[in-house]
């Protein structure tokens, strides 16, 4: 080999992959229409590929490295969460929004390099490995009632599973901060006061594994772990307008930031100012030259941002570069009431059990078109100008019984032909006590459609007694549906193409698909009562000493004999 | 007669419930495998009695001498007795059932004495020895592990030299070294003290054999886990990385310096390494700045509060699991206002001027604190510093010496003054092979001791719960485990690896056995439940039977009498 072509080949080779760990920390902020603040936190380790790097690391956390090792995790993703996110007011098709929007409790999705005969058993064991890492019930997730197989995934050795019930507090988070090589010792985690960030109005944290090292495709292993917390609007003051609130960032958390973690090479505060926001601002700002983000028509800021990133579509990213200012307080003035919009998909989804009583009911899915502007999404394709495509997952556990004949499809409220709008659909029954069913269907409607109902009726089964949780008569959930437009890409484009290390950025600017996921529904099973077992025992034993008493009565006693017998004596 | 008939009545429906009872008893019972109650207590006797499992090793001391000796044969037979009795009468508190063997091997003269019936390997006299002269205590080791040849686990052989020239000073001196041979020079001048060449045979033999200890004087456990596994965990810990922040280059340190120890002390326990860099973990304990040293002193009483639980995650998750044994090794980096930071020992001396100070916790491991070389003249700026194997040697040096005392040997090899003793130590893996041999020995002790007392737990918990459902697994594992636990006591002659493998599959067993899922979770069946549950219909039914034969006994009888 001559030495140009080896030189070539080397720099091929280290070009595929970074050749240190690198850590960054990232917080994105932005103004909800509603007045709340939406702060997204997002961490990111890499490591390169175990093959060139070895196994021992300076920034990646260990637990995870060896998680990844053991249970060979391809990909797999983590969130606990606690509240809604409101779709209507706090968007749906923008790529943050897509990152934060996630089912209330837990929800894991995990993909295994492991022969496909062992997939359950591995994913049984990560589940016990991730509870105690998180000191979460995940375990619960190695019932074969609890988890399938999504027909849709790329791969046969995913598995998907959510446990709607788990409730998420500072226990789950502290276990989550101590991957982190800061903890929340120094840089933007010092900002996450649990009170505050526990009495917000969303809270969802998660864990993102992806790992190349089973592939041989060189792209090492990354953990992101991020944090989307929705903040109430601070406590009602003078304003101008009575829904937008001024905030600051110690406001929001009650510190300022300080400084930033030293071990991260990119440690950024992002404000993000969506387009409808921002139009009002270019229309402030048609005759000048620059925009004057500090101090504008609109708003004034407590301090001029580093960079200013702008996307195709118009919104806009103010970055602020948190090492630099030994003290950052961001902070948003309002001058003028503005009111804007976040960013719609094309339908909005709604669950909810129909029927009443204990016996039976029906589960509706509703897609209701947007009236207001829809924020596009970017449709590849010529397909997707007149049709619009829809995957509905729904998992249901084995004691609510559908019944696949009723599964029915009506378009603007007229019932239709089931098989002239469903392209594809698994119908995976449930086993009792062993797995859930599963429905997974593919829709195709036209792009004109205003409204479309799924319903499919169900009978609720009976468990045993020692079945029902704790607090029985508080009922079941279901968990959410997980909708995605395939055809349907959230991301923004920026104009300028130097993202450098951020991760944030790069999530916002890669297509995905467009996710989302349904209310969580409460089901009320008939519950038993619980002392019943030992009324019935006790009852049938009197019976049956009652019998025994007069029957031996009946053989021994002669009441004529008794009673001349008292009088003779 | 008719009170006859209902006598009869009363009697036959209490009968029959009498009767039922057995069979009702029989249905409530559960299922219980049969343990082998009588063996493991006959286990547990003959273990406690015998103070201690028997491995067997013998020990072959060799009088060598190239010139004709002095003295005549008998005298020779005399000095040979007295040496053997007194090695022999040492040895009883040794670790082993020892077999002794004196040989003279000198120009023209081959004499032998045996301790025990079974002492076969004799050594083989008249064999030629290089000259030993202008030769280092080391090459001596390596020229003489040659010439003694053999080299298995339990064999051991004292050399003594009768040699004038290779005595310094002309005094007796005894030399252990990293095999499983020591020799004692000794010049034949001294011959005639049989007093000192007994102390120094025996010391020597007493070093060899059980690490110069006795053997109650070591700990009963070994810091490992139930099936033998350990994990070494190595965390570098920067207390404030605001203004240094060290990384390492961990995979050629283990390369190094730690691939080869874990290698040596593989037959006695099969140790893995990891490492991790963590940061912000400042130390629990505070020092106080002594001026006279210019360094940050900290108290050895306050060494029990170094290792602060709450910013030190150490913790190992996943290749951990179960009940698996971690040994910490916690690099800790001071913060600048703290460098350099040393330890004040209890006696009020501060340890050396060496920028490394550490300690160790026993079963939990060592903290080792490394000051960064220069840091009182160090600018405050930023410091970001890579540590290659060189920056860590000693380091690593200290950690091999915390690695020795968690299992029970001395740090650093002690050196004895009078009778001259030294102990070579092996420079690449940091223990001697009659030191592994030792370390085999005491972990199959270990074992051999908590195996009998673990069955003899699980036993007593089985027989105290009699409602607890005893699965066909347990049985099989108890008896796998008293199996080989037997069977490592009886191993006599066997070799060192089997003994090994048998103590540690008694052990593992009978850990499973004790920590099986299904005594776990104990089958919730209380007897205020049974009386719950079986009330309402006994006591009604009982009640009217009893009665009843009460009521018809005294009719009868009052019938029977009237007539």
């Amino acid at each position: 080999m001559d030495l140009p072509f080896a030189l070539a080949f080397v720099l091929l080779l280290t070009s595929c992959y970074a050749i240190d760990e690198d850590f960054s920390e990232e917080l994105l902020l932005r103004p909800l229409p509603d007045g709340n603040v939406l702060a997204h936190f997002h961490f990111a380790s890499t490591l390169p590929p175990v093959d060139h790097y070895g196994v021992h690391h300076r920034l990646f956390p260990k637990a995870i490295f060896q998680l990844v090792r053991k249970f060979r995790i391809k990909e797999m993703e983590l969130s606990f969460t606690q509240g809604r996110w409101n779709y209507q007011r706090w968007g749906v098709g923008d790529p943050i929004a897509q990152l934060a929007a996630k089912p209330v409790g837990v929800e894991l999705t995990a993909s295994l390099d492991v022969p496909e005969a062992e997939v359950d058993s591995t994913w049984g064991n990560l589940t016990h490995a991730l509870s105690g890492l998180f000191c979460a019930s995940i375990n619960f997730l190695e019932s074969p009632t609890t988890f399938l197989e999504p027909w849709f995934s790329k791969s046969s050795r995913t598995r998907y599973g959510a446990l709607p019930r788990e409730a998420v507090c500072t226990e789950n988070l502290t276990p989550w901060l101590k991957l982190l090589p800061c903890r929340d010792k120094a840089g933007l985690t010092t900002l996450l006061d649990r009170p505050t960030i526990y009495s917000g109005m969303y809270h969802s944290q998660r864990l993102i594994i992806t790992s190349g090292d089973f592939d041989r495709d060189e792209e090492g292993t990354t953990l992101e772990q991020t944090l989307t917390v929705v903040l109430r609007k601070p406590a009602v003051s003078e304003g101008l307008s009575s829904k937008l609130q001024d905030w600051t960032l110690s406001g929001l958390f009650g510190s300022k930031l300080e400084g930033k973690c030293p071990l991260a090479t990119t440690s950024s505060v992002y404000l993000e100012l969506e387009e409808s926001l921002a139009k009002h601002l270019a229309g402030d700002l048609s005759k000048e030259t620059r925009i004057n983000f500090v101090d504008n028509r609109v708003f004034s800021l407590s301090s001029a941002p580093s960079r200013v990133l702008a996307s195709l579509s118009g919104s806009l990213l103010l970055e602020y570069e948190a090492g630099t200012h030994s003290e950052l307080d961001l902070g948003v003035t309002w001058r003028a009431p503005v009111d804007w919009s976040p960013a719609r998909g094309r339908f909005y989804t709604s669950r909810y059990l129909a029927g009443s009583g204990n016996a039976r009911g029906s589960i509706v899915i509703s897609f209701r078109a947007n009236d207001g502007p829809s924020g596009d999404c970017y449709s590849p394709g010529i397909e997707a100008v007149e049709y619009v495509d829809i995957m509905i997952l729904q998992m249901i556990p084995w004691y609510v019984r559908l019944y696949g004949h009723t599964l029915q499809v009506s378009l603007d409220g007229r019932n239709v032909e089931f098989w002239s709008v469903v392209r594809l659909m698994r119908f995976t029954p449930a086993e009792d006590r062993k797995a859930p069913a599963a429905v997974e269907i593919a829709l195709r409607v036209s792009i004109a459609t205003q409204a479309v109902t799924l319903t499919i009726q169900y009978d609720k089964g009976f468990l045993h007694i020692d079945e029902h949780p704790p607090d029985a008569n508080r009922g079941f959930d279901l968990p959410s549906a997980v909708i995605t437009f395939p055809r349907c890409r959230v991301f923004k484009q920026f104009q300028s193409d130097d993202v450098g290390h951020s991760h944030i950025l790069a999530v916002v600017q890669s297509q995905r698909p467009m996710q989302i996921y349904s209310e969580v529904s409460l089901m009320q099973l008939a519950t038993p009562d619980f002392s019943m077992p030992y009324n019935v025992i006790t009852l049938t034993c009197t019976v049956l000493a009652l019998y025994f008493g007069s029957l031996l009565n009946a053989l021994r006693r002669r009441i004529g004999e008794e009673e001349r017998e008292s009088k003779g004596t | 007669m008719a009170g006859s008939t209902r006598l009869a009545i009363a009697l036959s429906a209490l009968a029959y419930i009498l009767a039922g009872l057995p069979f009702w008893w029989k249905l409530t019972e559960v299922y219980r495998v049969p343990l082998p109650y009588r063996e493991v207590e006959g286990f547990v006797t003959k273990q406690s009695s015998s103070s201690a499992a028997r491995v067997h090793c013998q020990l072959q001391i060799v009088f060598f001498s190239k010139e004709e000796t002095p003295d005549r044969d008998a005298k020779w037979s005399d000095r040979l007795e007295v040496v053997l009795r007194a090695t022999r009468e040492w040895s009883s508190s040794g670790f082993c059932e020892i077999e002794v063997a004196v040989t003279l091997d000198a120009k023209g003269l081959c004499l032998h004495k045996r301790g025990g019936d079974r002492a076969k390997p004799l050594w083989e006299c008249g064999r030629v020895l290089d000259s030993l002269h202008s030769q280092d205590s080391t090459s001596i080791d390596e020229s003489l592990k040659n010439y003694i040849g053999e080299d298995r686990a339990g064999k051991y052989t004292i050399l003594v030299l009768l040699d004038g020239e290779l005595s310094q000073g002309g005094g007796a001196e005894a030399v252990v070294g990293k095999y499983r041979h020591a020799w004692v020079v000794f010049p034949p001048s001294l011959l005639g003290n049989d007093e000192q060449l007994t102390r120094i045979i025996s010391e020597t033999a007493g070093v060899l054999l059980a690490g110069g200890k006795p053997a109650t004087a070591v700990a009963k456990t070994m810091p490992l886990a139930a099936d033998g596994s350990a994990i070494l965990s190595f965390s570098l810990l920067n207390a404030d990385p605001e203004n240094w922040i060290f990384n390492w280059d961990f995979d050629s340190v283990e390369s190094q310096y730690l691939s080869p120890v874990v290698d040596a002390l593989a037959p006695v326990a099969r140790l893995s390494v990891e490492s991790q860099v963590l940061y912000y973990t400042p130390a629990a304990a505070r020092s106080q700045w002594n001026a006279d040293i210019r360094s940050h002193v900290i108290e050895s009483k306050d060494l029990s509060f170094f290792v602060n639980a709450n910013e030190w995650h150490l913790d190992t998750s996943a290749a951990a699991a179960g009940r698996s044994k971690v040994l910490h090794f916690a690099i800790y980096v001071p913060p600048v206002e703290e460098c350099p930071l040393r330890i004040k020992l209890s006696s009020g001396r501060i340890t050396s001027s060496a920028s490394i100070d550490g300690f160790t916790s026993p079963g939990w491991g060592g903290v080792v604190i490394w000051n960064p070389p220069g840091c009182l003249v160090a600018d405050n700026s930023t410091l970001r510093q890579r540590l290659n194997v060189n920056d860590l040697k000693t380091t690593m040096e200290v950690v091999v010496a915390q690695l020795r005392t968690l299992f029970g040997l001395p740090p650093v090899p002690p050196r004895r003054k009078a009778p001259k003793l030294s102990i070579l130590c092996n420079q690449r893996t940091g223990f001697a092979e009659w030191e592994l041999d030792l370390l085999l020995r005491r972990r199959v002790i270990a074992d051999v001791n908590s195996t009998a007392s673990t069955l003899a737990s699980l036993l007593k918990l089985v027989e105290s719960l009699p409602k607890m459902v005893i699965q066909q697994e347990i049985g099989v594992q108890v008896t796998t485990s008293l199996e080989a636990a037997e069977k490592a006591m009886d191993a006599g002659n066997a070799s060192y690896q089997v003994i090994g493998n048998f103590s540690a599959t008694a052990k593992a067993w009978a850990e499973e056995a004790f920590f099986h899922p299904s005594i776990m979770s104990l089958l919730h069946f209380p007897k205020e439940h049974q009386f719950a549950m079986y009330t309402p219909f006994f006591v009604p039914v009982l009640l009217h039977t009893v009665i009843s034969v009460v009521k018809e006994t005294m009719r009868y009888a009052r019938k029977s009498s009237r007539k």
